[in-house]
């Protein structure tokens, strides 16, 4: 029996898909921030470069690459990333999240991803 | 054990999933993110500042003066389709995160950028790409039916007219050529850059 092709769950070219919706949306804030974080990390620590995050966002598995939109995606892979070299754990970087949220009265599920 | 790069765990015949989940989540993730980096003096608020107005001055009018000039300038033209990069600088434009390959639309040939294993784009020129290009709709259709989605842009391209998709990759970011308007080359150059947009810039309009 031969071997299937190799085809990782982003290489989504050619598969079915919906209507494209051809709307435009603003850069919010976070994922300027986001990104930035990113890109100053990069430039001051060489860190964290775009193929690294790549290499994340393209492993961390289908059910997330399903789920979330470009600019979760690399925050989540950005996470991540930190956490494998050591610069900062997901468990401090959870903590945080669950301390901002509580302060405005809100909750965090991390399993869900929301925020309520 | 299954991997999860085989084919079996990723099925091509299987739609592809458009989620937009978890915006709120990430949003409180990065600012904890943020907080925790500053706090390490890992960055300063300036570090992120700068990229973030680095990531916001590029747009469409920057790769619309390289269009601008090749209108009016045969000799530019054949500068920016050889090296688009080296074109770019000579009119003070650096492209920073890969070579820009500048691809020529003719009365014969039709191209359209798209990047389907990421969401590659010239961000260094023309900023944040628009939000369906990033969209796996647009990824997952582009290279297979691409008529189909050029006339949902309202673009109805002549079957006579060749048409090339140009994926993007880690090394390599596009830009159309589009064709110079009927006498264009006369025109003052802000008229010129203001002819242009960004569906242009794409090859999503003509």
């Amino acid at each position: 029996m031969s071997e299937p092709p190799f085809r990782g769950y982003h290489d989504i070219g050619g598969r079915p898909a919906g209507p494209v919706a051809c709307v435009e949306k603003p850069f919010d804030d976070w994922q300027k921030l986001s990104e930035a974080i990113r890109g100053a990390m990069d430039a001051q620590h060489q860190i964290v470069s775009l193929d690294e995050i790549r290499r994340v966002f393209e492993s961390f598995g289908e059910p997330l690459y399903e789920t979330l939109g470009f600019y979760e995606r690399r925050a989540e892979a950005l996470s991540i990333l930190l956490a494998e070299k050591g610069v900062v754990s997901l468990p401090d970087i959870h903590a945080r999240m669950e301390a901002i949220a509580a302060a405005r009265g809100q909750r965090v599920d991390h399993t869900e991803k929301t925020v309520t | 054990m299954k991997s999860r790069f085989s084919a079996d765990a990723v099925d091509p015949n299987t739609p592809v999933i458009e989620g937009h989940h978890g915006a709120d989540y990430y949003a409180l993730m990065t600012e904890a993110l943020h907080k925790l980096l500053l706090e390490k003096r890992l960055l300063s608020q300036a570090d992120t500042d700068r990229v973030i107005a680095a990531l916001e001055a590029p747009n469409t009018t920057w790769g619309a003066r390289l269009v601008a000039e090749a209108w009016a300038d045969p000799a530019y033209r054949e500068r920016l389709i050889e090296d688009g990069s080296a074109a770019a600088l000579e009119l003070g434009f650096r492209i920073k995160e890969a070579k820009l390959v500048v691809v020529a639309n003719t009365p014969a040939l039709h191209n359209l950028i798209t990047c389907t294993l990421c969401s590659c784009y010239p961000r260094s020129l023309l900023g944040q790409p628009p939000w369906w290009y990033i969209s796996k709709n647009y990824r997952a259709r582009s290279v297979r039916e691409p008529r189909r989605v050029l006339a949902e842009f309202g673009l109805d391209l002549p079957e006579t007219t060749e048409l090339r998709v140009h994926d993007s990759n880690a090394d390599m970011r596009y830009m159309v050529l589009p064709m110079a308007p009927e006498g264009a080359g006369q025109w003052p150059l802000e008229q010129r850059i203001a002819a242009v947009t960004r569906h242009m810039l794409i090859g999503t309009a003509a």
